[in-house]
């Protein structure tokens, strides 16, 4: 159906009663006889008369009639979007825009809501940006944003983050759910990580690379889509980081290559104020480096680091300390640039973090919290964050678990306790499985496995020196894998 | 990986021939000579201490005695959802009969671990042939 065809039933779903012609035509922008047309080729189309045409009174929609025959509630996937989906990308285009104002018709023209529902969604929109400082204004029918450059940029990544564009594990990832990256930006974009990763001799890794690649295609877009007005606030903030540009001279080297080079793509000089936005993405990514932190790491970093370690009773006479004190200061230095320069990091592996590490993460969660309330000067330290340092600490747990023993049992001691000695040593690698044996052979030598941790087994058994059992499916479900862990290390 | 030295048989049966069949092949194959009427006793034995699904609808009962022969593995296709020693939806069935552990056997309880192996027996494309082709040569089929 195309697309005429499709806002025609959409206007006529929206209508409890007749609508005119001409009113249809003047709202598509169409003819009227463009209308007679259509009306018959819907029609014709579905196989059964879904609108019905009165002299005098034009033509309604028969929605039962129209349900059986598209045999789905929604019409088209523009109506999918669910609210804040469409929030999202309302916000977006207003954005990108900005200064300039975007009509409202031209805003919603896709999405077929009611006028109540534009000006609930705008209020909405207003609430947010005010949070970033970005002054939502309505003047007519015409929508715009105000606010300096940096609230504005910062506004985007958050929208894109939570329309979970950032979500993804590469750069091809992101440039596909991101539909108005053409083919040439995204070669551009590529190849602009490429350069730093190679002028810096460093790999980026995920999520870094994908923030640094969306920092270019918000820049990018702000200069083509919008108007960039370098204002006061941006030259004072490149004269008043001097000392950041030193400390980090070759970095900011490379910054400032991107950006002539994106100043040539463009065909636009760019402020001088983008070498230095791009220099903080830089110094705020994790890589991968050989470089050790000793005597190298800001009071600050070590501070954090120890409120993590301590909250979690870690001292420094803990095995294995230093190792991990060295992991979290290489992820919390560059967090707290982060931090401070308010980039966003989406992790896309939150939710099964959430539910592999639950406590471990809830606790996380909480020092992460203590450690905001300390810092001055910074944004708070998100949950994605908190889900990224939780993977340190998970880890370094899973390292430092003693080696536990089990012993794996069914009724013959050939069938069941076979395959699940397959699935247990797949799930639990460092579990150490003393043997597979048949209840009867347990039975008549117990005592030879006085000192097993856990016994994983298909039938009931009751061993008399009341080691611990877990009765487990032959498929080892999540289920029984859960109950051996929580066995095993009471998590 | 391979799962070779063992004994295959692979067919498939309807609800009412299922046991029929079983014990007709296990006493053909001389997989069982004697005793052959405690073979399905002793299955049932096992399923009463507890379930052998090892896949969802695919049970593998299995017998560790002196009676057996030869280390054989059976595998039953239903092709639908049908009872099948006290199971009510059952797809399949990977019988194990055996007088002992050894390698070989530990080497096919290891293969089962891949759920694609189910996925191959359930999937009513493959013959018989293929399914026991697939066991013989490790799942290279």
């Amino acid at each position: 159906m195309d697309s005429t065809s499709e806002k025609m039933i959409m206007t006529l779903l929206k209508t409890d009663g007749f609508v005119t012609a001409v009113d249809i035509a003047t709202k598509l922008g169409v003819s009227e006889k463009t209308i007679y047309r259509k009306v018959r080729q819907i029609n014709d189309s579905l196989g059964i008369d879904v609108i019905h045409s009165e002299r005098g009174r034009g033509y309604r929609i028969n929605y039962d009639q129209y349900l059986v025959a598209t045999n789905r509630n929604t019409h088209n996937d523009i109506v999918d979007y669910s609210p804040v989906e469409r929030r999202n990308k309302v916000l977006l285009n207003i954005l990108f825009n900005a200064p300039f104002s975007i009509s409202v018709d031209e805003l919603y023209d896709h999405y077929y809501v009611s006028n109540d529902l534009i000006q609930q969604d705008l209020s909405t929109l207003a609430k947010i940006l005010k949070d970033f400082n970005v002054q939502l204004a309505k003047r007519g029918n015409k929508v715009s944003v105000n606010g300096d450059e940096e609230a504005i940029r910062r506004s985007i990544n958050m929208t894109l983050v939570q329309s979970n564009l950032m979500s993804v594990d590469s750069l091809q990832g992101f440039a596909s759910e991101v539909a108005d990256i053409n083919i040439y930006d995204n070669q551009f974009l590529t190849a602009q990580i490429e350069w730093i990763q190679r002028s810096l001799s460093l790999t980026i890794p995920y999520p870094y690379n994908v923030n640094i690649f969306s920092h270019l295609y918000i820049l990018i877009k702000r200069f083509r889509t919008g108007k960039v007005v370098e204002d006061n606030k941006a030259k004072k903030v490149f004269t008043d980081e001097e000392e950041i540009i030193r400390d980090n001279s070759e970095f900011f080297s490379v910054a400032s290559d991107v950006i002539k080079n994106t100043s040539d793509y463009l065909h636009t000089k760019l402020p001088d104020v983008e070498k230095y936005y791009l220099l903080q993405y830089l110094i705020s990514m994790r890589y991968d480096h050989d470089v050790t932190f000793n005597g190298m790491v800001s009071d600050e970093v070590l501070e954090l680091v120890n409120l993590y370690t301590q909250g979690f009773n870690l001292t420094d006479s803990s095995p294995r300390i230093q190792s991990l004190k060295q992991d979290l200061i290489g992820h919390l230095k560059p967090m707290l640039n982060r931090l401070e320069n308010h980039i966003i990091v989406a992790n896309r592996l939150l939710n099964d973090i959430k539910l592999e590490y639950g406590a471990l993460f809830e606790k996380v969660k909480s020092i992460s919290k203590q450690a905001s309330q300390i810092m001055i000067n910074k944004a708070p330290i998100s949950d994605d964050e908190s889900g990224f340092i939780t993977l340190y600490f998970a880890k370094y747990f899973e390292e430092n678990r003693p080696a536990k023993t089990a012993l794996i049992m069914c009724a013959s001691g050939v069938g069941t306790s076979k395959l699940l000695y397959a699935k247990v040593h797949q799930a639990f690698p460092n579990l150490k499985i003393v043997g597979t044996l048949s209840t009867g052979e347990y039975q008549n030598n117990e005592e030879n496995y006085q000192d097993v941790d856990l016994i994983i087994t298909t039938v009931s058994i009751h061993p008399v020196n009341q080691t611990r059992v877990v009765l487990s499916s032959a498929m080892f479900t999540q289920a029984d894998r859960k109950s051996v862990e929580s066995a095993l290390y009471g998590t | 990986m391979h799962y070779t030295g063992l004994n295959y048989i692979v067919f498939d049966c309807n609800q009412s021939e299922a046991l029929g069949k079983l014990t007709e092949l296990v006493r053909q194959y001389h997989v069982i000579d004697e005793h052959i009427n405690r073979l399905l006793e002793d299955v049932k034995k096992r399923e009463k201490l507890g379930s052998t699904e090892i896949y969802p609808k695919v049970i593998m009962p299995h017998i560790n005695e002196a009676y057996v022969n030869q280390t054989t593995i059976i595998i039953m296709r239903f092709g639908k959802d049908m009872g099948f020693l006290g199971y009510s939806t059952i797809r399949a069935a990977v019988l194990v009969l055996t007088n002992g552990a050894n390698d070989a056997l530990a080497e096919f309880m290891h293969a089962l671990a891949d759920p694609q192996v189910f996925e191959y027996i359930l999937d009513l494309s493959h013959s018989n042939d293929d399914v026991k082709d697939y066991f013989i040569k490790g799942g290279e089929n």
